[in-house]
């Protein structure tokens, strides 16, 4: 009786976090800043992760990426920054909960469609002069409720995608330092002279 | 007259059993690299090459001393580069020439505003050691990796 009362209450915390899980209503930002020998392999690594991850990359340049990955991903690519790089020098996550927002959102645009209705119901009943005002505030409710229904859409997507920044800082900005070593033949491998003395 | 043709001869012998022991790196050139003579290929105990985009590639020898086997030479090099601030760009490769066995390192070094690829690679063979380098801008490295390893692979000494 016991074993059956743990199992029910087992299965009621796995629904409910699946629940939690598929209603989120988080918007995850990690921004972080890592060390790298190479940055543009560095940059191709993060963004195939990404694609791997059922991602996409946003921006890249020689320094910086900006990627989309799953919000239930961000903590792997914290891991997998982790193991590609030198070292995380900096990092942080934003977490925002967007209920609030995307209340606003969809009551603004709810009202607004009621507007809308209204207005076009008083279409057939005014003049000329009427029926130009009402136009008028119809394509400004229209403009209005396509920017709102805009911003639920992004709202959504960062819903579903959590965003990644990441800065990438190229360790050797100074030059190795020259150290003896006790075998001579190892004192002649040297990269610079190597380079300079080979043209 | 007599003497100046035995003198003559005498160097002349000399000259043949000079050539015939000094050892020389055999080594297929890699594929799109120009071969760059620096010393009259008779004597030559070094081979250098260059690709068209200017990334060297040189292999010469050193002597082998104290005598030591390719994990102390490993070891060794890769100790010392790191204590000098070189950054490695993976692991080590181990890979076998027909006779012997060597080891390479690969390392990412800032030159000018780039990121260059430097290799370093050894091959123990007795008394002498074989010693590889090979740098160039990294995306050019990449596009020449393999055949540079291909190369490394057929070297000999004798």
């Amino acid at each position: 009786m016991k074993i059956v009362k743990y199992l029910i209450l087992t299965l009621t915390f796995i629904c409910s976090a699946v629940t939690i899980q598929a209603e989120s209503y988080l918007s995850h930002t990690m921004r972080t800043t890592i060390l790298v020998s190479d940055p543009e392999h560095t940059l191709d690594l993060i963004s195939s992760w990404a694609d791997e991850s059922g991602g996409y990359y946003l921006y890249r340049s020689v320094n910086r990426i900006v990627i989309r990955v799953q919000s239930k991903d961000i903590g792997k690519l914290r891991s997998y920054l982790e193991e590609i790089s030198e070292a995380i020098l900096d990092i942080s996550i934003e977490t925002e909960d967007l209920r609030e927002r995307l209340v606003a959102l969809r009551s603004g645009i709810k009202s607004r469609e009621e507007i809308l209705q209204k207005n076009l119901s008083y279409l057939d009943r005014t003049d000329v002069k009427g029926t130009l005002a009402i136009e008028q505030e119809i394509k400004s409710l229209l403009g209005e409720i396509e920017g709102l229904k805009g911003q639920l859409r992004n709202l959504e997507v960062n819903r579903k995608f959590a965003t990644g920044e990441v800065n990438l800082n190229f360790m050797e900005e100074t030059l190795p330092v020259d150290i003896t070593s006790s075998f001579e033949w190892i004192n002649s491998i040297d990269f610079y002279r190597f380079i300079e003395e080979g043209f | 007259m007599r003497i100046g043709t035995v003198l003559l001869i005498g160097v002349a012998l000399l000259l043949l059993v000079s050539c015939a022991t000094i050892s020389r790196i055999n080594i297929e050139l890699p594929e799109g690299f120009a071969e760059k003579r620096t010393r009259p290929v008779l004597v030559s105990s070094s081979y250098m090459a260059v690709s068209p985009e200017g990334m060297l590639f040189e292999v010469r020898s050193v002597k082998n001393y104290p005598p030591q086997g390719l994990d102390f030479w490993q070891e060794a090099l890769e100790t010392h580069l790191k204590r000098e601030g070189y950054l490695p760009k993976g692991k080590e490769v181990r890979f076998d020439t027909s006779r012997e066995e060597g080891i390479l390192f690969e390392w990412t070094m800032p030159y000018g505003s780039r990121n260059y690829t430097y290799l370093t690679a050894i091959i123990p063979v007795k008394k002498r050691i074989l010693v590889c380098e090979v740098a160039g801008e990294s995306s050019i490295y990449t596009e020449y990796r393999e055949e540079i390893l291909k190369s490394l692979r057929s070297i000999s000494f004798r």
